[in-house]
């Protein structure tokens, strides 16, 4: 808890990996690059809209009720989104589900929105919600990354919108693919794993701080 | 009866909502820092899942079909969410004022719980009253399960000689792959 107090980076405190924030999303749907690149869209658009509305309504909203406030305004925002996407996107609706409706309560966007904020702090935080959900975009491509090579052996890119295929690459024979990554105990081992990466480099981050 | 009882079985083992939905892992993670809070976060989640799953479900099925509002349900699961999580704390907070303090940050950590709301949106999957009874039972107890798993792996992680990088919660999630590894030995039990 404590940590979150820093500021966020794509190795030093990575909010994914480092703080652990929005981590059902990033199990759940990392299974294949379309998901992931969808979701951060999703994340990038309600965290931006709603930095922006919660920052004024912090200004003469009371304390207590700013979780309240900013989980309400979550709502609105995903639910409209995940009725267009439903609606315009078909297929990247049937593969998301209910995690769409899950992001009302994801910690990343709530802690990108200034929800878990401390009592003084009031400012309209745009910029840090940018890079909060672009570090975090970077986390949850990079797992879908290792999870789709790993589990499925190819690595395919698809037009939500339309349909079509962008890419195809088949990287691993389908003789060697493991298909438990694609399934909730791959995406476990998947994020322990980066988890532990992560951790290590910023251990030696520190070391070399240190020696400087 | 039959049917009902394999539901509460599937759903507590089998299909464990954290394994199967991977929500709460969080929660899982965070909480389980010291047996003491372990406890009190496990409690008030079970508590507060419990009850506003049931609340939500009653309040979907005869007041937001009845109006043909449907599209409001996040909205209003939301907010009994946040109703029932707030006098939960009260409640909590006359009991022990002391305890409350300490645990307070984890608070609204514990209101973004996805757990909480995939309860409310599970439970308006097109149940019938008992079903729905029974899940809003085994919900919670399934949390429960997870919570008593995680934390005494925890607290065995805590004293092994694990590798720098891996102390804290990467070597707890794959423990997490492990274990769902375990219990999909289950599959066949129902």
């Amino acid at each position: 808890m404590e940590k979150l107090d820093n500021k966020t980076g794509f190795i030093k405190n990575n909010p994914l990996f480092i703080l652990f924030l929005g981590l059902t999303t990033g199990l759940a749907i990392t299974t294949n690059l379309t998901n992931a690149l969808g979701m951060s869209v999703i994340v990038l658009i309600v965290s931006l809209l709603g930095s922006l509305l919660v920052g004024i309504f912090k200004k003469f909203v009371p304390y207590e009720a700013v979780l309240i406030v900013s989980l309400v305004i979550n709502v609105v925002f995903i639910k409209i989104i995940g009725l267009l996407v439903s609606a315009y996107m078909p297929s990247l609706g049937g593969s998301l589900g209910v995690q769409i409706t899950l992001l009302t309560v994801n910690t990343l966007i709530l802690y990108s929105v200034g929800a878990f904020d401390k009592k003084e702090n009031k400012e309209i935080k745009i910029k840090g919600a940018l890079l909060n959900s672009v570090f975090y975009s970077f986390a949850l491509i990079l797992i879908s990354l290792v999870r789709e090579i790993l589990g499925a052996g190819t690595l395919s890119l698809i037009n939500p919108l339309s349909g079509e295929t962008i890419f195809n690459l088949s990287i691993v024979p389908s003789d060697f693919v493991l298909g438990m990554f694609l399934k909730p105990e791959g995406g476990f081992l998947v994020v322990g794993v980066l988890a532990a990466i992560f951790a290590a480099l910023n251990f030696k981050k520190d070391v070399n701080k240190e020696v400087k | 009866m039959k049917e009902l009882l394999f539901l509460l079985i599937s759903t507590v083992f089998i299909s464990n909502i954290v394994f199967t939905h991977l929500v709460s892992v969080e929660g899982l993670l965070k909480f389980t820092k010291n047996p003491k809070l372990t406890k009190i976060m496990a409690k008030l989640l079970i508590g507060i899942t419990f009850i506003s799953s049931l609340l939500n479900f009653l309040l979907y099925e005869y007041v937001l079909k009845a109006l043909g509002f449907e599209v409001l349900d996040t909205l209003v699961f939301m907010v009994v969410i946040f109703i029932v999580s707030t006098f939960a704390f009260k409640f909590f907070k006359n009991k022990d004022i002391d305890t409350y303090k300490e645990v307070k940050v984890y608070l609204p950590f514990l209101i973004a719980n996805t757990a909480i709301l995939f309860a409310s949106v599970n439970i308006n999957n097109g149940l019938e009253i008992g079903e729905a009874l029974v899940t809003s039972i085994a919900v919670p107890l399934g949390l429960f399960f997870m919570f008593y798993l995680f934390s005494s792996v925890k607290t065995r992680l805590d004293m092994a000689s694990t590798s720098k990088a891996f102390k804290g919660f990467p070597i707890l999630l794959i423990f997490a792959a492990i274990a769902i590894l375990a219990l999909s030995g289950l599959n066949g039990l129902v």
